[in-house]
């Protein structure tokens, strides 16, 4: 190890590069040789903050409180990906099967585009039911779950819609 | 997981059943030389049947949520890597709020 200045020391990086526990982990070691310094003050920084936020009473999105600990939020990063993943194979999947009713029912133009946002809309319901409608143990918020991804089945929507349409009513 | 992936394939299915008699039905109008106008209500009702079940299988079978705080309790488990020699443990860790009911995996 390679301690020689009160700043921070970079060490054993190339050792973090390796496998470890059969997951590819790649983190970078900071060894900070003062570093009670540095974690007295950021205390010192939050038990502010959590006076501020007792005054107004407005609750930051992503910190949560815990009576014991410091406020310093962390989330399982593993489980969001999880959960985003899951959001996303969904909204594709129902993006297809809509493409393939809106061909077969012979919407041309703009009435097909609501048949996409109808869709959608209850692909959203849907997983709002799946997550049991709370947002907290699954998500940061809201948006996440009804919101993002939204638009990203459009263009294999309009793929299948078209694909449908010729197939029923074309050839 | 298995039933889900059932329930997808029965949905896909009456929806290419529903094509199937579309394609059906406009050859028909085809003979009669009308104008096809919209398919018939029982299309519509298997078209309603199969989005249906393409929804269940939708939500079941990519899997479940799982909780993104780190006090639930399927998070406190801990799990040692099988690589001992590169184990480091004075990291930033140790600013962390430590809990001591994590369970050793």
């Amino acid at each position: 190890m390679c301690r020689n200045s009160v700043a921070a020391v970079l060490c054993d990086t190339a050792a973090s590069a390796f496998r470890v526990g059969g997951r590819s982990v790649c983190r970078w070691r900071i060894y900070v040789y003062g570093t009670k310094s540095l974690v007295s003050s950021k205390r010192r920084e939050i038990r502010r903050e959590k006076a501020m936020a007792s005054r107004d009473e407005s609750s930051v999105p992503r910190k949560q409180s815990s009576d014991v600990a410091d406020e310093i939020s962390t989330f399982n990063a593993e489980n969001m990906q999880n959960n985003a993943k899951i959001i996303y194979y969904s909204r594709t999947f129902m993006s297809i099967i809509g493409g393939v009713i809106a061909g077969i029912l012979g919407f041309t133009g703009l009435t097909g585009f609501i048949v996409y946002f109808l869709v959608m809309a209850i692909t959203s319901v849907g997983i709002a039911a799946k997550a049991g409608f709370s947002v907290l143990p699954y998500f940061n918020s809201w948006n996440q779950i009804l919101i993002d991804g939204f638009l990203g089945g459009l263009l294999s929507f309009v793929l299948f819609w078209t694909f449908a349409y010729d197939f029923v009513h074309i050839f | 997981m298995g039933v889900g992936f059932a329930v997808g394939v029965l949905g896909v299915l009456i929806l290419s059943h529903a094509a199937y008699f579309t394609i059906q039905y406009r050859s028909l109008l085809k003979i009669t030389e009308e104008q096809f106008s919209g398919p018939p209500i029982n299309v519509v009702m298997e078209l309603i049947a199969g989005l249906v079940l393409c929804m269940w299988a939708a939500l079941t079978v990519p899997g479940k949520f799982l909780s993104i705080l780190p006090q639930s309790d399927e998070n406190q488990v801990v799990a040692l890597p099988a690589n001992l020699d590169f184990m480091i443990f004075n990291h930033r860790g140790k600013t962390l709020p430590s809990s001591m009911d994590a369970k050793f995996k």
